[in-house]
């Protein structure tokens, strides 16, 4: 039984991650092309490096939290303890996600006055 | 009792992802409108900001209403069930229901006008921005070029 929840864990883990990164690669490119002032080559670059940090980020995290203590688990518990280690999983994604646009628009908005001082 | 118990998470488990998909909806068709008040985002960037809020908020609501499906008791009955499953999405939707006013927060933070210090974010002013400034200061020493 313990098999089984680690290999949905894994699985749905998995599918979660690429999903989520698509989504954010996609969606995240237009804003740091603005704020890395249109320029698009170091956009993609760090479209890329964070999508790698992501997916780092992830594998660890879900490799850490895999194993539990238990053994000759019924049904429930095993549901219980699939969507505990998902639900913490996503949570700690999405807090993760908000950290990521936080430092962007702190980086943007750094960035952006520069040009205004010298002139 | 386990088909009972199976039967409550799977009613829970619906009805919450159902709750914050809803949730997520509304905010990304609504949420867009706020970029667009302000300027510190343009019309590629405001959706896209947008978007990448509403997944962060997905994010949180699906990982709330996943780590708060175990029940602790066992339930043999349709009360208990009842009692249970009202509990719990009680609980649930009233975080979503939070996380919902933060993201409006939030939201509304997007729709205020940048500082005065900072200038507007529209495409073509931030492309011309390093150039703009070298363009201004040689109109400046050379006013006749």
């Amino acid at each position: 039984m313990l098999i089984g929840v680690y290999s949905i864990y894994l699985l749905m883990s998995c599918l979660l991650t690429v999903w989520v990164a698509k989504t954010l690669s996609i969606s995240g490119r237009p804003f740091l092309v603005q704020v890395f002032h249109r320029n698009e080559s170091t956009a993609d670059a760090v479209n890329q490096l964070l999508i790698v940090g992501f997916y780092l980020m992830n594998a660890g995290f879900v490799g850490i939290t895999l194993r539990e203590h238990l053994s000759g688990i019924d049904l429930k518990t095993a549901i219980e303890l699939v969507s505990c280690k998902i639900g913490r999983t996503i949570t700690v994604l999405g807090i993760m996600h908000f950290f990521n646009l936080i430092a962007l628009c702190w980086i943007r908005d750094h960035r952006k006055a520069i040009p205004q001082k010298r002139c | 009792m386990t088909t009972m118990i199976i039967s409550t998470y799977a009613i829970y488990a619906i009805t919450g992802i159902g709750v914050a998909i809803w949730v997520a909806r509304k905010l990304d068709i609504h949420g867009v409108t706020f970029a667009k008040n302000g300027d510190r985002y343009d019309t590629e960037t405001g959706p896209a900001m947008s978007h990448l809020l509403v997944v962060g908020f997905s994010l949180v609501a699906f990982g709330v209403v996943s780590l708060a499906l175990g029940i602790g008791s066992n339930v043999q009955t349709v009360q208990q069930c009842i009692e249970a499953l009202s509990s719990k999405l009680g609980w649930v939707i009233m975080i979503i229901g939070m996380l919902h006013f933060l993201m409006l927060t939030v939201f509304a933070a997007m729709g205020r006008k940048a500082p005065a210090g900072l200038a507007p974010t529209t495409a073509t002013n931030v492309s011309a921005a390093p150039l703009g400034t070298v363009a201004q200061l040689v109109n400046r020493l050379h006013p006749n070029e």
